[in-house]
């Protein structure tokens, strides 16, 4: 399974409206709930809010990647949203986040989705895949730079 | 010579961190041209597992973990460990820290005794094959618990109280025998092929556990079915592209009715088939052992009722007997339904002799294997057999070869197909009763205490 049966156009959001960490969660797992992934809002935000309370998420470089395993979720999937301005969020590199790739895998996820989590994760170091992130200009240019 | 580093990553929930950790690491390294494994402890598992000659050979051991990383197999070496977010930020920084790192103190000298117990909990973890199994195993069991306890109650009203048509004891042996029992082999078949290939793999699995089952080929087969189905779908799902308007299809209609096509096929032709010769065989090798020694032929056929509980080894040893009850010849007869019950009773008293070789399911499934073995379902002991066929095979067919052996020798005979020790009251069907019980408990105790023997004790 590819990263892309995770991820799709509905789920990204080019300019994100929220300027810190929490409001940027609750933005984007507000578009998992739309696209269906997500059955709970509030028990999903609930697990991820724990998740970063436990340790930051912002892993530098301006990306994080906020992410839970929780009963809320109906199926795996993944929301992409952009902060041009950046967000407050304090990062391992205490830089600003540009980048936000909400993860929603279900309890019990299998391992055909958490290897595609991995295999996301493992891009995300890589900065031509950043930088092919924040220049694309719609959704499917962000699917592209995803390989 | 160029140093070798390893790395472990790992991080609380395993879905992003220790990958990005590790990625991280691995692009220090090649920039630097140093080589470096590292091992990903994720909620995948353990992938890219170190090897203890790697670990050997290392110059220093990186751990990068937020959870927690077992040390005692990194004895006497150099070990730098840190945050999970440490490695991101800054891998090659953790690079250089661990290149110039004091070389390893010297070996403890009970370094060896470290590595053997790290050996042994190593080939007791639960990857790969080994996980696909027990998830299998894992929902099977509560079909043999009610399966078990439903039988018990229809036998409960007398042994042959289900031979009346409409009755609440022939309704108890349908739901609990044809229903419950039946659903063994293909909730095993299914559950392991929807741990490989998620919820696709569910429909080729059952339908293939089913054909095992109607093939004649037993959990074994089941067993065969499942992974076949899992690996299928899995590369079903990767190899089918379709355009963007059709995807939709995928799922609904072309996986489920690919996937279950060639698994059944395969399961008919390349499984079925030969389970018909193989019993046939068999079946002719018993005619000509039967003229030999009695022992000799009691041994054989326990062997075989304790191999495969219920597939193609066992069936034949079974029909053999039954087929010998036409004219006359008794002791056959005994021999299949001492063995046939040796395996769940000996699982059974396993569970309570050891419990800690056995998970709180299997000790559950060991009360219902109790009540299936007196009344001759052979099939109470598959969740044991299936979880662990090498070691609990091994000792299954020696109990039931013993049970065999001397229930030929003690010269016992039963003129009744079925019944485990519900038939043994009734007058005139057990030719010495007292010494064919004392058979049936000697092989359930050899068979428990080489199960103890051989079992490991279960993960938590």
């Amino acid at each position: 399974m590819s990263i892309k049966e995770l991820i799709s156009p509905e789920t990204i959001s080019l300019e994100l409206q929220a300027t810190d960490a929490d409001s940027a969660i609750q933005e984007l797992a507000a578009v998992l709930a739309r696209s269906g992934a997500v059955s709970d809002l509030s028990a999903y935000v609930a697990d991820v809010r724990t998740r970063e309370r436990h340790s930051t998420t912002a892993v530098g470089f301006g990306v994080a990647i906020p992410h839970a395993k929780s009963a809320g979720v109906s199926r795996a999937a993944v929301a992409f949203g952009r902060a041009k301005a950046g967000l407050n969020w304090s990062s391992l590199d205490g830089e600003p986040v540009h980048m936000v790739f909400l993860i929603a895998a279900p309890e019990g996820a299998n391992d055909v989705h958490l290897k595609a989590l991995a295999q996301l994760a493992r891009m995300l170091m890589h900065e031509e895949v950043r930088e092919g992130l924040l220049a694309a200009n719609t959704p499917d240019q962000v699917l592209a730079a995803l390989g | 010579m160029t140093k070798k580093l390893v790395a472990v990553t790992a991080c609380p929930t395993g879905i992003a961190h220790t990958y990005m950790a590790a990625e991280s690491l691995s692009k220090a390294a090649k920039s630097k041209g140093i080589e470096i494994k590292v091992e990903t402890r994720g909620s995948v598992g353990v992938e890219n597992e170190l090897s203890e000659a790697e670990v050997r050979e290392a110059h220093a051991v990186i751990i990068a973990a937020d959870a927690k990383v077992d040390r005692e197999r990194f004895a006497g070496k150099t070990i730098i460990e840190v945050p999970v977010g440490e490695a991101i930020k800054n891998g090659g920084g953790l690079i250089d820290r661990a290149l110039e790192a004091a070389p390893p103190a010297p070996a403890a000298a009970d370094l060896s005794d470290q590595v053997k117990d790290i050996k042994a909990e190593r080939s007791a973890t639960a990857t790969g094959w080994y996980k696909h199994l027990m998830t299998g195993v894992s929902y099977m069991i509560p079909f043999t618990v009610a399966g078990g306890i439903l039988v018990a109650l229809s036998f409960a009203f007398g042994i042959h109280a289900a031979d009346l048509p409409n009755t609440l004891p022939a309704y108890l042996m349908k739901i609990g025998g044809a229903g419950a029992l039946g659903f063994m082999v293909p909730v095993l078949a299914a559950f392991i092929a929807y741990s490989i290939a998620d919820r696709p793999g569910i429909v080729p699995g059952m339908v293939g556990g089913y054909l095992a089952s109607q093939v004649g080929a037993g959990f074994l087969g089941g067993i065969i079915a499942g992974f076949l189905a899992g690996y299928l779908t899995s590369w079903l799902t990767r190899v089918i592209r379709l355009p963007k308007t059709m995807e939709g299809l995928k799922p609904v209609f072309i996986l489920p009715v690919l996937s279950t096509l060639i698994t059944g096929l395969l399961m008919i032709y390349v499984v079925g088939t030969p389970m018909a010769a193989i019993m046939t065989g068999l079946q002719h090798w018993l005619t000509t052992l039967g003229q030999g020694s009695a022992v000799a032929l009691g041994l054989v056929l326990g062997a075989m009722m304790g191999f495969d509980l219920g597939g193609p080894v066992n069936k034949a040893a079974y029909t053999f007997a039954v087929g010998l009850l036409g004219s006359g010849v008794y002791g056959p007869q005994a021999v299949v339904m001492a063995a046939g019950m040796t395996p769940p009773l000996g699982l059974a008293l396993a569970t309570f002799m050891a419990p800690r070789k056995f998970t709180p399911e299997q000790r559950e499934a060991g009360k219902a294997a109790a009540v299936l073995g007196i009344g001759f379902i052979t099939e109470g002991a598959i969740p044991f057999a299936a979880a662990d066929p090498l070691r609990v095979i091994p000792a299954t067919v020696v109990g039931s070869a013993i049970a065999g052996g001397l229930a030929m020798l003690f010269g016992t005979t039963l003129r009744a197909p079925h019944g485990g020790i519900f038939v043994m009251p009734i007058p005139n069907v057990v030719g010495n009763p007292l010494l064919y019980i004392v058979a049936i408990a000697i092989g359930t105790v050899v068979t428990a205490i080489l199960v103890t023997a051989l079992k490991k004790p279960a993960q938590q």
